[in-house]
């Protein structure tokens, strides 16, 4: 090779080769990391993506999805054209039009479902990304709607909102603050955040003192644990009462703390003290000696943080197994002090950044009253009083019974029909309906269903603005044209807002025109930043003070910090929320294998009960939480979504790159359940129970406890949640409970 | 200043000059060469006559101009060399002057064996080894209309120039006496799964015969078979096998009438050195340490060749060499013990091959035809097959999965060679990762 | 000098972020299944009776005395004098995988396109001063370039 050879191929930026670098973000993922990208550029093409260095957060590195972005802007699967549905709903038969056209047509249709049903009877959905919610939010509520729903309806909002009944706020962990004690809570910040994971990385060689807790054997528990404790899934609530019930039995809670913050203790006392450390072990499977030790610890070491991540309210008794957990601060006094657990106070986009900007005002000021329950609200009130958006999780159930009321039309900016538990009942109810939008970067499967399907830009080919912890914001620029016809999506819906709402001067201005609006107050670095395309420390940026939260007095009802929810207290009680995070038992109450339900053997499995219940801990082959009930019965207890480190949902699954390092869905099972069963790795196996069947190949792995199975969610050819009943939800929160589900797994002939 | 002489030129020759001058030798490096061509690769001729190879890429290390530039050597090319003194450490040419030297390296290689048809490679018969061959067989494939041709020979070249002719669609004959193709590196079962690929490509493969004589007539060539049956074809390919070059060294007068020890190849130490002081071979027509029969054997290998080269150079060069040499060879001629501990030492080799061809890759490791247990397992990766007795592994073929050959091969040796006790967590990861079956690397690590 | 990308296993998830970094510098095309040059991979383990995962990520060592060199029937390896990285002209290379033979890493593979391709160091990059792109990634030190 020449030597001109040699530097194209090795794609250094400079005169020599025409390449160059542009500055972008990655905007794969979920808001927390989103990391600075630094776009080699050649002829108006990404040859090339790096990290940006010195960026906050990343530090100029990249995630394994980050690293791919240049194939997921590429992707063959890009929407090229506004298309319109010749066909039947469900089918692929579109043709291309152009974007007056489709314009036209949404606006007619939506106007006349307005017209004729109310603005309650159309649908605003927004799944990834999630730059766009203040805006579809707003647009939503100037159409005169409220049944504005998002991806957060199973994400991370149950876990804030157990944090908001317990602390009145959102919570996050201090790191900065050097804690001495981290108790990671099914927590592996290694995978899909490693910023948070080099947080853990510095403490631990700081001397931090780290326990993970965690179902699965992970990174986390493998470089960082000093202290691993493995539940059997959806027992972590036991476990965490477990630890109280220790720390209050020995006296070790921080009474002062107690007496001066916190609500509802002889309560908690009274209800976590059924929870002896031999109950514990038996139902958590965790021995008694490491639940002590944690116990030890938590109680001891100060300044403690106990944190979890979103996966923990991701069973059907997640909100009361979160706050479960995050109730362990409260008793420990570890609250509102450095290195302890601290409120969140929102910038922009469900980010902290230390200075204040007027999104919520932006986003709730053409609220109208409502007439009609949203969506979701009669079924999980909870939900709605908190975030007062309409949960996602109980739109199949309404468009397929039209209770309260009849749905007509559904705007979905980024639809993922996987992300419904039960998909094949949520593509049925998608058909009932009269109008549907779409808009996403690829074809999806809710493209399919649409009547108009518009194409939109990657975060490298727009301009938007994000905030970072530390201050930062971040205003980018293009580092390319948008690809074939796409638009960016506030794009689409600033024109839908000029037609439908035209009323809302704001909204019609443009994204530019918002943002000034939303950062009013520092316009001029907003201006400044958009033009250097740079990160920028605002000067409005104040650190946030522990204490000065505890001192002005919590916003929860009692103004105090509620172990007892005063908020849960005043929902009607025949929905049977309990004001305490009670535990109770979130597997399914039985499953008949449907393969053999006509064999006349009795293989239902067994019926067990809460632990209040007689017998329970001495009838050695029934009770007890999934451990030994396999043997009984066959089944396992299947964990949706674990993470793999190449994807986030379903977004890498179709990036050729990212699909090469895991080419087949696959299932993580335990040796000696895969030799119990003749399973070998990369067997292809069945995975099935009596909501549906799908078809993977087994990956033999420790990393799954025995009796446990693991499988990444999002695939077509595999959904995961093709396995989860439509109503394996959470009372208090609406969230399925992806992370435990009864199958029954064989091998595939 | 010391004065060396090199006997030919390939791999080991070239590595031998370039160890020499690395490692220090500044005096004059004498190479005689019978041909007047630079360093080719046997192993690269099939591809120079398929047309993958431009016919210099079959000199890998370039031209001779280079060669003298880069190693400051005298070239003696078309220079036969008729034999070695050892005594005087003189070199006899044909021409029948003479010159002495310090050292020599005898690295002459091997060539084609041409059995007896009662008639030499020519007309339409051919062989696969050499430059000329290659030559000559890509002349008559481009300036004839060749349809139909018989290869003797089910070994690795001779799997080549089945490829090489199949892809030219020419109807291709293979011959060989042994009862399965590859029959020194291949299981029984790998060879059927083999010979079911060939022939489901349309190869006819006569095995467990051989050839009795050769007509030629025009256009024609007709091979008669020891069964009694006679196939005729536009050409006739011989890739039956090579031979060491060692008549030299065979015909090499030494003092006290004890001559360098050949057994089917010359004979050397894990210094490269042969029974008689100062003289060296490498390469094709020495025998080294088998490290599975723990006796010497010719391993014919380009890589062998190349680090064989490497350690002969290098001890030539070596000052101590002299110094510390044996006083007599051991009398039942295996290797001397070293010349010096500070010396490279050949550590020895097994048998191992990879061959590609269509869309196949057979791996082979160690000896096919020892006895013992067998393991075979297949998945999408591939096949893996062991002949062990619980605790050695005798022999290992790989189809397919050719990317772990070189990690096999390797923790092969170290249990062979007794550092095999441990198989690091990355390595065992990697090969699982590489879809070995789990039964396979506990086969391995144990 | 004389460079090395050393790999640091206790820093490792095995989360592939070195082998994305890879595909992306070097167009790896995974559609007709070829390999990135560097690949992370997770195994079980025991050690003293417990049960482990370890993390890995394993590409060419660049070994001093590299055994692909001598390997190679056609000369296409080769060191750089300048950072030692194992380089390669593949303008000769038959496909004869006799690089993996010789080779007790697993890391010379054959491409799509018939040739023997494998991680060369990002050579160009890191004369220019850069890092190879699977160290510039990787989110956890993992991987350092440094000075043999």
């Amino acid at each position: 090779m020449t030597e001109q050879e040699l530097l194209l191929r090795a794609k250094l930026p400079g005169a020599d080769t025409g390449i160059e670098i542009k500055h972008s973000v990655c905007d794969i993922c979920t808001p927390g990391p989103q990391c600075g990208i630094n776009a080699y550029i050649k002829d108006g093409e990404i040859v090339k993506i790096e990290g940006m260095p010195g960026f906050p957060g990343s530090g100029g590195v990249l995630c394994t999805k980050g690293a791919a972005n240049r194939q997921y802007v590429y992707r063959k699967e890009r929407i090229k054209t506004p298309l319109k549905r010749v066909g039947e709903r469900g089918s692929r038969d579109f043709v291309p039009i152009s974007w007056d056209e489709a314009y036209d047509i949404i606006e007619e249709n939506l106007s006349n479902i307005r017209k004729q049903y109310g603005p309650e009877s159309v649908v605003w959905f927004t799944g990834y990304t999630k730059w766009i919610r203040p805006w579809l939010r707003r647009l939503c509520h100037s159409f005169g709607g409220h049944n504005y729903m998002t991806e957060s309806s199973t994400c991370f909002r149950a876990g804030r909102m157990a944090n908001e009944t317990i602390f009145g706020r959102d919570a996050r962990g201090d790191v900065m603050g050097a804690p001495h004690l981290m108790v990671g809570w099914g927590s592996n910040p290694f995978i899909n955040a490693y910023p948070m994971g080099r947080g853990f990385v510095k403490s631990k060689e700081a001397g931090t003192k780290i326990i993970i807790v965690d179902v699965r054997h992970t990174q986390a528990a493998e470089k960082l644990a000093d202290l691993f404790l493995q539940p059997n899934i959806g027992t972590d609530a036991v476990l965490a009462h477990a630890i109280a019930n220790i720390i209050i039995q020995n006296g070790w809670q921080d009474q002062e703390f107690i007496d001066s913050y916190v609500h509802g203790f002889d309560d908690y006392r009274k209800m976590v003290s059924q929870y002896d450390l031999e109950t514990a072990e038996k139902i958590t499977g965790v021995p008694a000696r490491d639940i002590f030790t944690a116990a030890d610890w938590i109680a001891h070491i100060k300044p403690t943080q106990i944190g979890t991540n979103n996966g923990i309210a991701h069973h059907t008794n997640g909100f009361n197994t979160h706050r479960a957990i995050m109730c362990l601060n409260l008793i420990t006094g570890n609250y509102d002090k450095p290195g302890t657990t601290l409120p969140v106070y929102d910038t922009f986009c469900d980010m902290g950044s230390g200075f204040d900007t007027h999104e919520e005002e932006f986003m709730e000021e053409t609220r109208t009253p409502k007439t009609l329950p949203q969506i979701g609200e009669e079924r999980f009130p909870l939900w709605n009083l908190m975030t007062g958006d309409a949960q996602a999780m109980d739109l199949t159930r309404q468009l397929l019974e039209g209770t309260p009321y009849k749905l007509h039309a559904l705007c979905a900016f980024g639809m993922n029909t996987m992300m419904f538990p039960e998909t094949p009942l949520f593509r049925k109810a998608l058909k009932t309906l009269d109008f549907m939008m779409a808009t996403d970067l690829v074809w999806t499967d809710a493209c399919s269903y649409a009547d108009i399907v518009l194409p939109v830009c990657s975060s490298l080919e727009r301009s938007e603005v994000k905030c970072y912890p530390g201050g930062f914001f971040y205003y980018t620029n293009p580092a390319i044209e948008p690809l074939y016809e796409s638009r960016n999506d506030v794009e689409i819906m600033t024109e839908l807002a000029r037609r439908l709402c035209p009323e809302d001067k704001v909204l019609c201005s443009g994204y530019h025109e918002c943002i000034k609006y939303m950062f009013r107050e520092m316009t001029d670095e907003i201006e400044k930043g958009h033009e250097t395309g740079l990160p920028v420390r605002s000067s409005h940026f104040r650190p946030y003070i522990p204490g000065t939260y505890l001192k002005n007095g919590p916003s929860t009802p009692s103004g105090k910090l509620e172990l007892y929810s005063e908020l849960i207290a005043g929902i009607d009680p025949s929905y049977g929320l309990d004001p305490l995070p009670s535990f109770y038992n979130a597997d399914r109450k039985s499953c008949k294998n449907p393969v053999s339900a006509d064999s006349g053997a009795d293989n239902t499995c067994i019926d067990y009960n809460d632990i209040s219940s007689p017998g329970c801990g001495t009838n050695s082959s029934g009770c007890g939480i999934n451990s030994n009930l396999y043997n009984d019965c066959g089944s396992f207890t299947l964990m949706t979504g674990a993470r793999l480190p190449h994807t986030i949902h379903s977004r890498g699954h179709k990036v050729p790159w990212l699909r090469s390092l895991r080419p087949d869905p696959m299932v993580d099972i335990n040796p000696s359940d895969a030799t119990r069963l003749g399973i070998a790795q990369e067997d292809r196996v069945r995975l099935f129970n009596d909501t549906g069947e799908i078809s993977v190949l087994a990956n033999v792995t420790e990393v799954a406890n025995k009796g446990d199975l693991h499988l990444i969610h999002g695939y077509e050819e595999a959904n995961a949640t093709d396995l989860i009943p439509w109503d394996h939800t959470d009372p208090y929160s609406g969230f399925p409970g992806y992370k435990q589900v009864r199958v029954f797994i064989e091998k595939a002939d | 200043m010391d004065k060396y002489a090199v006997i030919g030129i390939g791999c080991a020759g070239y590595n031998a000059v370039k160890s020499m001058r690395e490692n220090g030798f500044i005096g004059e490096i004498h190479i005689y060469s019978d041909v007047s061509h630079p360093s080719a690769n046997p192993m690269l001729t099939t591809y120079y006559v398929s047309g993958r190879l431009p016919r210099e890429g079959m000199f890998p290390f370039g031209s001779l101009e280079k060669l003298v530039k880069d190693y400051n050597v005298i070239l003696h090319t078309d220079t036969r060399v008729r034999h070695v003194n050892a005594s005087e450490k003189q070199l006899v040419l044909e021409d029948g002057s003479s010159e002495v030297f310090d050292k020599i390296l005898i690295a002459a290689g091997a060539r084609a064996v041409s059995p007896p048809l009662g008639q030499k490679p020519k007309g339409r018969c051919f062989l696969m080894r050499s430059v000329e061959d290659a030559d000559r067989l890509k002349q008559v494939l481009e300036q004839e209309n060749i349809s139909s041709a018989a290869v003797v020979g089910a070994s690795m070249t001779g799997i080549k120039v089945t490829e090489l002719l199949a892809e030219k669609n020419i109807s291709v004959t293979m011959i060989d006496m042994a009862d399965r193709l590859f029959p020194l590196a291949c299981m029984k079962e790998t060879a059927d799964i083999l010979e079911k690929d060939l022939t489901g490509r349309g190869i006819r493969l006569l095995l467990r015969t051989g050839v009795d004589h050769v007509e030629e007539n025009g256009n024609d060539i007709s091979t008669f078979l020891t069964d009694g049956s006679c196939v005729s074809t536009d050409i006739l390919v011989l890739c039956i096998g090579t031979r060491a070059n060692t008549e030299l060294a065979a015909n090499t007068e030494v003092l006290e009438k004890e001559p360098v020890l050949i057994n089917r190849g010359i004979v050397v130490d894990e210094h490269m050195q042969t029974s008689v002081p100062g003289i060296f071979a490498a390469g094709d027509c020495c025998e080294a340490l088998n490290i599975q029969t723990g006796s010497t054997m010719i391993i014919g290998l380009w890589a062998n060749a190349a680090e064989q080269g490497r350690i002969a150079g290098c001890c030539m060069a070596a000052d101590c060499n002299e110094n510390s040499l044996p006083d007599t060879p051991p009398a039942d001629g295996s290797p001397s013990s070293a010349l010096c501990s500070a010396l490279p030492a050949y550590k020895g080799s097994i048998p191992n091959n990879i061959t590609h061809y269509f869309d196949q890759t057979f791996v082979g490791i160690g000896d096919p035809n020892l006895t013992g247990e067998r393991f075979t397992a297949f998945n999408k990766s591939g096949m893996v097959s062991a002949i062990h007795d619980g605790r050695n592994i005798k022999c290992i073929n790989i189809l397919g999965n050719y990317r772990i050959s070189g990690m096999v091969k390797d923790y092969l040796i170290k249990r062979i060679t007794g550092q095999g006790a441990f198989m690091a967590v990355a390595d065992m990861g990697l090969l699982r990762n590489s879809g070995v079956p789990e039964e396979f690397i506990q086969l391995l690590k144990n | 000098m004389s460079y090395k990308i050393n790999f640091y296993a206790d820093l490792c998830v095995a989360c592939g972020a070195c082998s994305v970094a890879c595909m992306d510098q070097n167009d790896i095309d995974t559609e007709k299944g070829d390999q990135p040059y560097r690949r992370a991979y997770q195994t079980d383990y025991t050690d003293s009776g417990e049960k482990h995962i370890g993390y890995f990520s394993a590409s060419c060592r660049h070994c001093d005395d590299a055994p692909c060199i001598a390997a190679c029937p056609s000369g296409c390896l080769f060191k750089d004098p300048e950072t030692g990285f194992t380089v390669y002209d593949t303008t000769n290379c038959i496909g004869c995988r006799s690089c993996s033979m010789a080779c007790p890493h697993g890391a010379p593979a054959v491409a799509s396109t018939g040739k023997m391709a494998k991680c060369y160091g990002c050579n160009e990059r890191v004369k220019a001063g850069l890092k190879p792109a699977c160290v510039a990634v990787c989110p956890f030190g993992a991987l350092k370039l440094e000075e043999a």
